[in-house]
């Protein structure tokens, strides 16, 4: 049973920027991240689903959000590199109005380097380092081993450390300055 | 090999403050809604009608019915056929019989005369 227009109205201004943001870092078009975002809420209003809190509303929301956006990543298993550029472009030209404490230059390099990870890790690292959850949580959210989370966050990092050596530091330093 | 000059810890922050949260398409609310607006009207539990599949013999089954119906069609017009060739003769046979018949009657009338034209 279709849930109450109005709940859902609400639902959708709450989590439109967690939905999409998901689904954005881990599919890497925008396009694709809003059609999953929409897919998303589209099946909370379908389903009916019994949300018990606000709390299970978001584990929800964020569990089908990284099912279908990596579901969406493995159906377009090749990506042409110039789509890459233009995700980097169109996200920052969305958010050049929330001139953030980082520059743009490093946001886009690290937002490039995390789309060069693979899944498991990418979305590891969304999930801790974009929505602050714990390792235990998103263990319970993939219904991962807390090991593999861990170890996929940890190795996710390195490779994004590693591959950002040679540019974040000249960034870094124009940040700190 | 990782930069000695950027921690872990300052790698991980700069990192969280590149990955906050951007801002849903312009309208995607409304989308959505008008999308919800647009199932629900459908019916949330539409469904496509589709004929179930044909089991693997129905063909075959299809198949035999048409050969018979040709054959037995081919028998219908050859039995048509046997009995309008019947009854054509049978005319023939009539109508031979009543010329021969009038013949028959016309020799007799002259011979009556004192013509004989054999037979």
């Amino acid at each position: 049973m279709a849930m109450d227009t109005q709940q859902f109205r609400e639902l959708i201004q709450t989590h439109q920027r967690m939905v999409f943001s998901i689904a954005l870092r881990v599919t890497g078009e925008h396009g694709v991240a809003e059609e999953v975002a929409q897919d998303v809420f589209l099946e909370l209003y379908r389903g009916g689903e019994k949300l018990e809190s606000a709390d299970h509303t978001k584990f929800w929301l964020r569990r089908v959000t990284v099912n279908k956006a990596t579901d969406s990543l493995r159906r377009r298993a090749h990506r042409p590199e110039a789509l890459a550029e233009e995700w980097i472009e169109e996200s920052h030209a969305a958010n050049s109005s929330d001139a953030g404490p980082i520059s743009p230059a490093v946001e886009a390099r690290l937002e490039e380097l995390l789309r060069t990870l693979p899944e498991p890790m990418r979305v590891a690292v969304v999930l801790r380092h974009q929505e602050d959850m714990l390792p235990d949580e998103i263990a319970e959210l993939l219904k991962q081993p807390l090991a593999t989370v861990k170890s996929n966050l940890q190795r996710g990092l390195q490779l994004m450390r590693r591959k950002a050596a040679v540019t974040m530091k000249e960034f870094v330093r124009e940040q700190h300055a | 090999m990782p930069d000695q000059n950027l921690s872990n810890e300052e790698f991980d922050v700069t990192l969280a403050k590149a990955l906050e949260r951007v801002n849903a398409p312009e309208g995607f609310a409304a989308k959505v809604m008008a999308e919800a607006g647009r199932a629900e009207t459908k019916g949330p539990h539409a469904k496509v009608l589709m004929f179930p599949k044909a089991p693997m013999w129905l063909s075959g089954a299809i198949a035999a019915v048409l050969v018979m119906g040709v054959v037995v069609g081919e028998r219908v017009h050859v039995e048509h056929q046997r009995q309008e060739v019947a009854m054509t003769q049978q005319k023939f046979d009539e109508g031979l019989r009543a010329t021969n018949h009038a013949l028959d009657q016309t020799r007799e009338q002259l011979a009556k005369a004192g013509l004989n034209l054999g037979e």
